[in-house]
């Protein structure tokens, strides 16, 4: 584990109780320069069980109740349902048998904790363009700092709202909360969606609104609580703390003080992957590219997040088309330079899409990339930026065209040192350089392989008697390999004005052939 | 007034063998040209179509704008579909600097318009060579607003026999042999009566170089 990790870690909650005896309006907070305040904003993503089945844009008809459930002992219980099923009054905390008797038509998915974990991952990449500290909770929330971020964002209204709108893009609901401890926004999140507590009189009775239940405690100690009547966490902070720690557990007045924030909260930021790794599931296989569009735009979306946070581009995608019962189809897209450009992505995705015939309807589409790279040229430049600039449209163009041409038909070209006329040049990588040499007068354009001209008299013949040079060139050469060639050139002019590169070879039968045209 | 607008309109028609007076073309290299030609030079971000022949060295005409901008501008100088080899020791001879050239070879036709079209409209490529066999009014008027896009000189090659029909290019020419050389007939240009023929010694050619 990275040293500096932790470090970064420490001093915020620390600086909490500070902070907590001034009242601060929201509005007032972007003002405010050096020290920027810690401010802490818990996004709770309520369906994330039910999200990571049937998310868009796989396609689930909004009256089909759906719902996760989980073991819990000996029975099975609801965790997350949509509105279908809460149409059916299949709220969450009921037991699966209880679900299947208010519905028949109820399609069920069993707890993915794994895929929750990757899927709360990956929405911490994207809450890297708002913070770099991010935390991943264990109760499906993210919790994001955002006291350094105001005044990029023009103040909390504004990045609130990109934050609402761009998740509403990406699929999600959720519920979200402000406050000046990391554990109380969470807290919050969960049981008083959009609070904003901005001191620490306010953040004692927003606390202490909350219920007991909220907490996730032991079970044993909620019943117990819930014995005593204390329902609310207002009225366990009315409770004798040596009380309550004897009869609880001393770890619940540890709790109480960091929500509060009086006992410092460290908090573990999470780190961005190098690399990208991204899968979308249909309910649905998908038979038609044009639907995998939407899916491909989502993921190339999160890799263009990930990789603005990692200030990183990549130099190839890799996609993975998984079919049920055929091998997966796999597309490998290279990129010239390291690239993070969503719209280019999507256009050459586009132009392969279009001519790629699917052998079978379409289960997974996969987002996967090497290492990120740092992007080429020196962003630091002012100047630097307009050449990298047309360096990136120059790139552009040439991933476009190798995208839908196949690379072999887009090349450039440079000199050989050889004396074969036909082995003087050749193609190579567009922008590619090689030696610089002088040649004798040599005609602009070579045919790709001689033709033979008829002759008549002993001289050769074109649409008319052919007028020669009178000196010609002699090449011979190639006695190391197979292609030994001699030839004498000439420059000839036909009757109506054309002028030719013609040799004669040296061997018998000495034919003549056309080569070029000057 | 008028004057005024003279100077800064390149389209406007005036008759005569006045020359509009916005110099935004690529200087041909041949005085005789520029002086002809709409904007003194192979115009910039329109087409250009030239009617030969295969074999006629056309491309002769263009070695010296070539390499100078080979030279002045980082952007590509693109081949799109040429009919037989750009011979590389040819081009390094008449001063083009090889590592800006791009070479487009596509498959099929449709490819070949898109390519074209790409070329002309990503503003990387200060000229786009292209060989049509034929091309409609409709194709054209695409690409003209391709290379508007792209600030991009289009320089399409055509056969001959393209003289009969309609064209939205901002100037044609007509390159056809002659005993010594090349003549060049003006069948099109913005702004003014078609001129010419002009003629081309072949060394008159070999000895035009750059400004």
């Amino acid at each position: 584990m990275p040293r500096d990790r932790i470090e970064s870690a420490q001093p915020l909650a620390y600086t909490a109780p500070n902070y907590a005896t001034k009242a601060t309006p929201a509005a007032d907070l972007c003002a405010r320069t050096d020290p920027s305040p810690t401010l802490w904003l818990a996004i709770y993503f309520s369906d994330l069980p039910l999200a990571v089945f049937t998310r868009k844009p796989t396609r689930i008809e909004p009256d089909q109740p759906c719902a996760v459930c989980q073991e819990d002992g000996t029975n099975a219980l609801i965790v997350c349902s949509n509105a279908a099923a809460l149409r059916h009054n299949i709220v969450p905390g009921i037991s699966l048998r209880a679900a299947h008797s208010l519905t028949t038509s109820l399609q069920l998915f069993y707890r993915n904790a794994v895929a929750e974990h990757a899927a709360l991952e990956r929405l911490a990449v994207w809450a890297g363009r708002y913070t770099s500290k991010v935390v991943v909770t264990e109760t499906q929330t993210l919790l994001l700092e955002i006291g350094g971020s105001l005044r990029l964002f023009h103040g909390v209204d504004s990045l609130l709202k990109s934050i609402d709108s761009e998740l509403t893009v990406l699929g999600y609901k959720h519920r979200r909360a402000l406050s000046i401890t990391p554990s109380s926004a969470g807290l919050l999140a969960r049981t008083q969606s959009g609070a904003q507590v901005l001191d620490a009189a306010q953040l004692t009775s927003a606390v202490g609104a909350a219920p007991i239940d909220a907490l996730n405690l032991d079970k044993r100690y909620t019943k117990l609580l819930h014995g005593i009547g204390a329902h609310y966490l207002r009225d366990l902070l009315r409770l004798p703390r040596e009380g309550l720690a004897r009869r609880t557990a001393p770890h619940i007045l540890h709790t109480l003080d960091q929500l509060l924030g009086h006992r410092p909260d460290p908090q573990h930021f999470y780190s961005p992957p190098r690399t990208y790794k991204g899968q979308l599931e249909f309910s649905d296989p998908i038979d038609n590219t044009d639907r995998l569009s939407p899916a491909i735009q989502h993921l190339i979306m999160e890799l263009t997040a990930a990789l603005r946070t990692a200030c990183s581009g990549v130099d190839s995608l890799t996609w993975t088309l998984r079919h049920y019962a055929l091998p997966d189809t796999v597309m490998v897209l290279p990129l010239l330079a390291p690239n993070r450009d969503d719209r280019h992505l999507q256009e050459l995705m586009q132009e392969r899409l279009e001519r790629l015939i699917l052998p079978a309807p379409v289960d997974a589409i996969a987002l996967t990339t090497g290492l990120f790279q740092p992007l080429p040229g020196n962003a630091m430049d002012a100047f630097a930026d307009i050449a990298l600039q047309e360096y990136t449209r120059q790139t552009a163009l040439l991933e476009r065209l190798q995208t839908r041409l196949d690379s072999s038909s887009v090349t450039g070209m440079r000199l050989h040192d050889e004396h074969r006329p036909e082995k003087a040049w050749q193609y190579c990588t567009p922008g590619g350089t090689g030696p610089t040499l002088q040649y004798d007068a040599r005609p602009l354009w070579l045919l790709s392989s001689a033709r033979p001209l008829s002759t008549r008299d002993g001289q050769p013949y074109l649409h008319g008697r052919l007028t020669l040079s009178t000196e010609c060139e002699r090449i011979e050469t190639g006695w190391w390999d197979r292609n030994r060639i001699g030839r004498d050139y000439f420059s000839a002019i036909t009757v109506n004005g054309v002028r030719l590169w013609i040799y004669r070879e040296l061997k018998p039968p000495r034919r003549w052939f056309l080569h070029g045209y000057f | 007034m008028t004057q005024d607008l003279f100077e800064h309109r390149a389209d406007i028609w005036r008759g005569g063998n006045t020359p509009p007076t916005v110099r935004d073309g690529i200087p041909t290299g041949f005085d005789v040209l520029d002086r002809l030609f709409p904007g003194g030079g192979w115009p910039r971000g329109a087409l250009t179509e030239i009617l030969t022949e295969e074999g006629t060295s056309a491309l002769q005409l263009l070695m010296p704008a070539l390499a100078q901008l080979s030279h002045s501008h980082k952007r590509w100088i693109t081949w799109v579909a040429p009919p037989h080899i750009p011979y590389a020791p040819a081009l390094a001879n008449g001063g083009i600097d090889l590592s800006k050239i791009l070479l487009i070879h596509p498959r099929r036709n449709t490819d070949l318009l898109w390519a074209l079209e790409q070329a002309l409209r990503s503003g990387t490529c200060s000229v786009v060579l292209a060989w049509l066999a034929g091309g409609n009014d409709k194709i054209l008027r695409r690409l003209q607003l391709a290379a508007e896009t792209g600030r991009t000189a289009g320089l399409l090659f055509c056969p001959p026999r393209n003289v009969e029909q309609h064209s939205t290019a901002a100037l044609r020419v007509q390159v056809d042999p002659s005993p010594d050389g090349l003549t060049v007939d003006i069948i099109k240009r913005r702004g003014g009566w078609p001129a010419g023929p002009v003629h081309f010694s072949g060394a008159s050619l070999h000895a035009a170089r750059p400004h």
